[in-house]
């Protein structure tokens, strides 16, 4: 076995890590918060990922088609908190779980109209950035080359991932989310709206999700809606692994899936180049099984 | 008075049975109507064993639908005996063979689904879509590797030889549906029934209370998981042949929506629930054709909303004349 050509599967799969940590973020705080499972989250994605396409296509520039999937996903958080979640979990202090049941539902209610939505307006065909130069360029790294989108993906997911972490540690606001995920009742007691924190939460955690859809597009070049399939398993897993509501925890649940895959990509090409990925992303779902079972409030979440 | 109404849920079952029947023999619709209708109807009920009665929401119950599906079709592709019992005994032979395809799915539910049962609420669905996908992605690792000239991209389709006629496998369908209402009857009344209720309204009471509640979680998810992995053979069996596609989510989303819009928890509801969602996939597949799963959606949504209960539930609050519906209507 070539231990370098192990080495630089394992970097692309850490690559490949820290975007899909930053896709799982918004599903961590939706989750740690409100308990409420985002089952539309791969469509939450892909909606960024279609928006920056639709606004590059009109002005050009890809930072502008970001910043308004950012835009666009805070407010279709404002829109899912008041339109599903708040009859379910707006009010109620201790999420039982029937009330668990029902946001699961309502979720997927979501999910299945928006995929079809997207099914309906742009079909199966790919949709991307095009020609546009950056993209296509590649950057040397010692002896592996690196798509320029790639890199740029990569510093942008972090560098959003630490803003996030510090404005839930250091700000008032943050402080309060935190509160809540911690005690809701509690919360209450001590001045805080715990409805306005969950709608809060429920506009940061979409809008960051519908985001990470531009990494993702970038790390994937071009959106289809199984791309939805893809990412939201894994943020699943990623947020199980990091512990809910954790989100320096996604980041890493991320980066350990990522050298995951790349690692036992690289393992089984060396054996059989056909099997490599199916078998690397089902070894990550069993990953997902077994931290269940056997520590279910993840590598970073707090014992309840 | 009363005794005579309590007949009414099984008298509905039978008239529906019934009416395929006749349908079937007057061919009135095609065969792949009925047989489809038969399929929503399968998958709602198997579900219902574990979601509508012990209350855990399996998302990822499309694996045992794929697992029956491929082990049916492997086994009949490669094992010439299977090939002949299939179309021997005018459907008996096929469902026999369905049956081993539905023991590996239970297999399946009785080891790992034992072990993933001791989570609860959103952890248990977020594990069932793992296996889902665990076995989904090991599906396509492996099955290339068993004939690599045919199985492109773990697509397994029958050759002429191996596929069977259609009257074959309606008979087979038609009794693995009628078992799956029986045995779903049979559990609403049983005392297992009664303590997969007890596990679904607190489990830490049906605990002490003694109702052995692990037992009864994993027979019950295994018996849906069988009867799941039954249909899926059928199904297969029926389409010529297997791809990765029946692991998909949306066949567990067909199975949580009919038994939603029907009702948890009771017998009529998914059965009812089939029909309805039937009806309604064909007319807004019909009438508005692209948006029809997108309507679909909101349907649901509004349902989970406004009436969890589902219809049959909504219909149990009401009563007709001095009889309440909720004694007739299980």
């Amino acid at each position: 076995m070539d231990i370098s050509l192990l080495i630089i599967s394992s970097i692309y799969g850490l690559f490949w890590g820290a975007i899909l940590g930053f896709a799982a973020v918004g599903l961590t705080l939706l989750w740690g918060v409100m308990k409420v499972v985002n089952l539309a989250q791969g469509e939450m994605i892909i909606l960024g990922s279609y928006v920056a396409v639709i606004i590059f296509a009109m002005v050009y520039n890809p930072f502008a088609g970001a910043i308004v999937a950012l835009l666009l996903g805070l407010f279709a958080g404002f829109l899912v908190y008041w339109a599903l979640l708040h009859k379910l979990v707006g009010k109620v202090e201790k999420i039982t779980l029937k009330i668990e049941m029902s946001t699961l539902l309502a979720m997927f209610s979501l999910s299945i109209a928006l995929m079809n939505f997207y099914y309906f307006i742009f079909g199966d065909e790919p949709r991307g950035f095009g020609l546009w130069n950056i993209g296509i360029s590649n950057i040397k790294l010692g002896a592996m080359t690196v798509r320029t989108n790639v890199l740029l993906a990569d510093v942008l997911s972090i560098v959003s991932i630490v803003v996030v972490y510090l404005f839930l540690e250091r700000t008032i606001l943050g402080k309060s989310i935190r509160a809540v995920m911690q005690d809701a009742q509690a919360a209450s007691l001590v001045g805080i709206d715990p409805v306005k924190i969950k709608m809060l939460t429920a506009v940061l955690g979409i809008g960051l999700t519908t985001f990470s859809g531009f990494m993702v597009l970038l790390y994937e070049s071009a959106v289809t809606p199984d791309i939805a399939h893809k990412y939201a398993p894994l943020s699943f897993v990623i947020v199980v692994l990091g512990g809910l509501g954790s989100v320096i925890g996604a980041l890493i649940g991320g980066l350990i899936i990522g050298l995951v895959y790349g690692l036992s990509k690289g393992i089984v090409t060396f054996y059989n180049a056909k099997m490599s990925d199916p078998v690397a992303l089902a070894v990550v779902f069993v990953i997902l099984i077994v931290i269940l079972l056997v520590k279910p409030e993840g590598l970073f979440g707090r014992k309840r | 008075m009363l005794k005579e109404f309590r007949s009414v849920t099984l008298g509905i079952i039978i008239a529906i049975i019934v009416a395929i029947l006749v349908a079937r023999v007057l061919h009135l619709t095609t065969l792949d109507t009925l047989m489809t209708i038969m399929y929503f109807m399968g998958i709602a009920l198997s579900l219902n064993i574990i979601m509508g009665f012990a209350g855990y929401v399996s998302f990822g119950h499309a694996v045992f639908l794929g697992l029956g599906g491929y082990v049916y079709i492997l086994l009949v592709y490669f094992l010439e005996p299977l090939n002949q019992l299939q179309r021997a005994g005018f459907g008996i032979g096929a469902l026999l063979v369905s049956v081993i395809a539905g023991l590996a799915a239970a297999a399946l539910a009785a080891t790992v689904g034992a072990a993933v049962l001791r989570l609860r609420g959103a952890f248990f669905a977020i594990a069932t879509i793992g296996l889902d996908f665990t076995i989904l992605y090991l599906m396509k690792a492996i099955v290339p590797e068993l004939n690599p000239d045919q199985f492109f991209g773990g697509q397994v389709i029958l050759p002429a030889d191996r596929i069977v006629d259609k009257e074959t496998i309606f008979n087979a369908f038609f009794i693995a549906t009628v078992v799956l209402i029986a045995v779903n009857y049979y559990i609403r009344k049983s005392p297992f029934g009664m303590g997969l209720t007890a596990i679904k309204e607190d489990e830490d009471a049906a605990e002490v209370l003694g109702v052995p509640t692990t037992l009864f979680k994993i027979l019950a998810f295994s018996l849906a998981a069988f009867f799941t992995g039954m249909i899926g053979a059928l199904f297969s069996l029926n389409g010529g042949g297997v791809d990765e596609t029946l692991f998909g989510l949306n066949h567990s989303i067909d199975m949580i929506v009919m038994i939603v819009i029907g009702g948890l928890g009771t017998v009529l509801g998914p059965i009812i629930g089939s029909l309805i969602y039937y009806e309604l996939y064909d007319l807004l597949l019909v009438h508005y054709p692209g948006v029809n799963l997108i309507i679909l959606g909101v349907i649901v949504a509004i349902m989970v909303l406004f009436f969890p209960e589902g219809l049959i539930g909504i219909l149990r609050r009401y009563k007709i004349g001095n009889v309440r519906l909720r004694d007739i209507l299980e």
